[in-house]
């Protein structure tokens, strides 16, 4: 039996050290994009060639790859080309290995047609446009938008000239709320996967409660409840890319105290979180931002002494 | 030779008159101030100054007891006063003095008090009234604001945070530096003004209700003339 139970606390230590996957969402979906003309060929066409460093489904009926084209204007501002027009637009992408030892040729013909259901990552591609209506050679950018399937994505746009503009990237707002507790995530694709779940266990006995029990001692709370919280995305664990809100709802027995957050850690740091009460549809969270998970505590600290300086105050 | 002796005696004796008549006259206004607080102070010992702000209803004296709280609720008279007064911490060193002069005050709705402290929260107010007169037995002299900000009494347990209230001898330059740099740091607006090591400093501190206990802050340096 004790043989057992060290065991399980062996198997409970390797995975609490093992590491944790960080959302890296600082690598570029769109990479080393550039533009060329392709005027002398006939039919006269532009080439639209980009990396992409993560796969893009590009099933039928989505246009999860959008190109919109300009022209400049006297001034040389840039001048979209009209959407009517851009009906005439035809293409076909192409995919190259990253090390080009073969053409992997999707397909080609008509645009829809054209696509294959997943553009895989790391390949170079090769969109080749023509038109019916316009003259590609008076074609001055082309902006490419790459879109995930979660709508987040980057948009660049790269001109005839060889330069490209900083990618800009789309971000959409996203979150997700553990059933049993009620406990919010509401962040952006910016700091974390889309897919991602938030999983909050509360603690009311065992050795991490003890520690948590323990480091809040010296701040004297009146009461208060512990959480594990973590976030996972495809079933690894993550932490987020910056900060995200977390809201918690305020349970009856608080509704009138000051509540404080404090994350504690596993060696019983402490540390407060600035915290603010919100209700959303007739619930009452308090809620705070963070960018590591691990265990929180929701206290109240209506007692909690306070700084000694002198009550200076309205007098009516 | 003789007549440039004579010449050369009378316009350094001009220049002595000179001197000695705008000596007195500044020794007649500083003692003229100080005298008044010193009526003051045979009434009660615990005046040991005067605050005012030119332009606003700010002009009260200034008390200070080893118990912070009396003159919350008491007048200069020592009798019971909702208003309470204007009162200097009670760890602020006068013999020494101190770094810091720390005061406080209520603010009464009816403008009396350091109910003005709170129009600086507005840079356009503060470009109106940018100093503030503090007379003491020893000294009458002008403070320049520096910075004006918010803050709030923080519970005992918070680390990392700017405790205004906490600063009234500064034992090195980096205490004093970072006192400093705290109060840029949160300032509403910049003045355009600092203060370095060695500079006499006034904070001004009262209620401010954006926040749960929460205060404002006023911190100037006596200016140097």
């Amino acid at each position: 039996m004790k043989k057992i139970k060290s065991l399980i606390f062996i198997l409970l230590m390797t995975l609490s050290i093992m590491p944790v996957s960080s959302y890296a969402a600082e690598s570029n979906l769109i990479q080393d994009a550039q533009l060329s003309l392709k005027s002398t060929e006939n039919p006269k066409r532009l080439e639209i060639i980009f990396r992409l460093a993560e796969p893009i489904n590009l099933s039928k009926g989505s246009s999860n790859i959008i190109y919109e084209y300009f022209t400049k204007d006297s001034q040389g501002n840039l001048e979209a080309v009209p959407y009517k027009k851009d009906k005439s637009w035809s293409g076909y992408l192409n995919s190259y290995d990253y090390y080009p030892a073969g053409e992997h040729k999707y397909s080609s013909g008509a645009e829809n047609a054209a696509y294959p259901d997943t553009v895989p990552a790391a390949k170079i591609y090769t969109s080749t446009r023509t038109s019916s209506s316009i003259d590609v050679t008076s074609i001055a950018a082309v902006r490419v938008t790459v879109l995930r399937e979660d709508g987040s994505g980057e948009k660049v746009t790269v001109y005839s000239d060889g330069t490209t503009s900083t990618i800009e990237k789309i971000e959409v707002i996203i979150g997700d709320e553990d059933k049993d507790t009620g406990i919010r995530l509401d962040t952006t694709t910016a700091e974390l996967p889309s897919n991602t779940v938030l999983i909050a266990n509360p603690l009311t006995t065992g050795t991490i409660y003890n520690i948590v029990s323990s480091a809040l001692t010296d701040v004297n709370v009146n009461n208060f409840i512990a959480f594990e919280i973590k976030l996972e995305s495809n079933g690894v664990e993550i932490q987020p890319n910056g900060m995200v809100k977390i809201s918690i709802p305020i349970p009856e027995i608080f509704y009138d105290a000051d509540l404080a957050i404090f994350r504690i850690d596993d060696d019983g740091t402490k540390t407060p979180y600035s915290v603010a009460e919100t209700a959303i549809e007739g619930v009452r969270y308090i809620t705070f931002e963070t960018d590591h998970f691990s265990t929180y505590v929701l206290a109240d600290i209506t007692d909690t002494e306070k700084d000694e300086t002198p009550k200076t105050g309205i007098v009516f | 030779m003789k007549k440039l002796i004579v010449i050369g005696s009378l316009f350094i004796g001009f220049i002595l008159i000179f001197y000695y008549k705008k000596e007195s006259i500044a020794a007649d206004r500083k003692s003229e101030k100080t005298i008044q607080l010193e009526e003051l102070q045979k009434e009660n010992s615990d005046i040991i100054g005067w605050i005012a702000i030119p332009g606003t209803n700010i002009n009260y004296p200034v008390l200070q007891t080893i118990d912070n709280s009396f003159y919350l609720t008491h007048d200069f008279k020592k009798e019971y006063s909702e208003n309470g007064s204007i009162f200097l911490d009670k760890d602020f060193d006068l013999e020494k003095p101190s770094t810091n002069y720390l005061i406080y005050g209520h603010r009464n709705k009816n403008g009396q008090m350091f109910d003005d402290l709170i129009n600086y929260k507005k840079e356009e107010f503060y470009r109106k009234h940018p100093t503030i007169q503090f007379t003491t037995s020893k000294e009458s002299s002008e403070y320049e604001i520096i910075a004006v900000f918010l803050s709030r009494v923080y519970y005992k347990y918070e680390t990392n945070v700017f405790r205004y209230y906490d600063f009234i001898d500064a034992d090195t330059w980096e205490d004093f530096d970072n006192y400093v740099n705290n109060c840029k740091e949160a300032a509403l607006y910049d003045v355009g003004k600092t203060a370095k090591y060695g500079d006499q400093l006034l904070t001004l501190s009262t209620c401010e209700y954006s926040q749960t206990d929460g205060r404002l802050a006023i911190v100037a340096r006596k200016s140097v003339t």
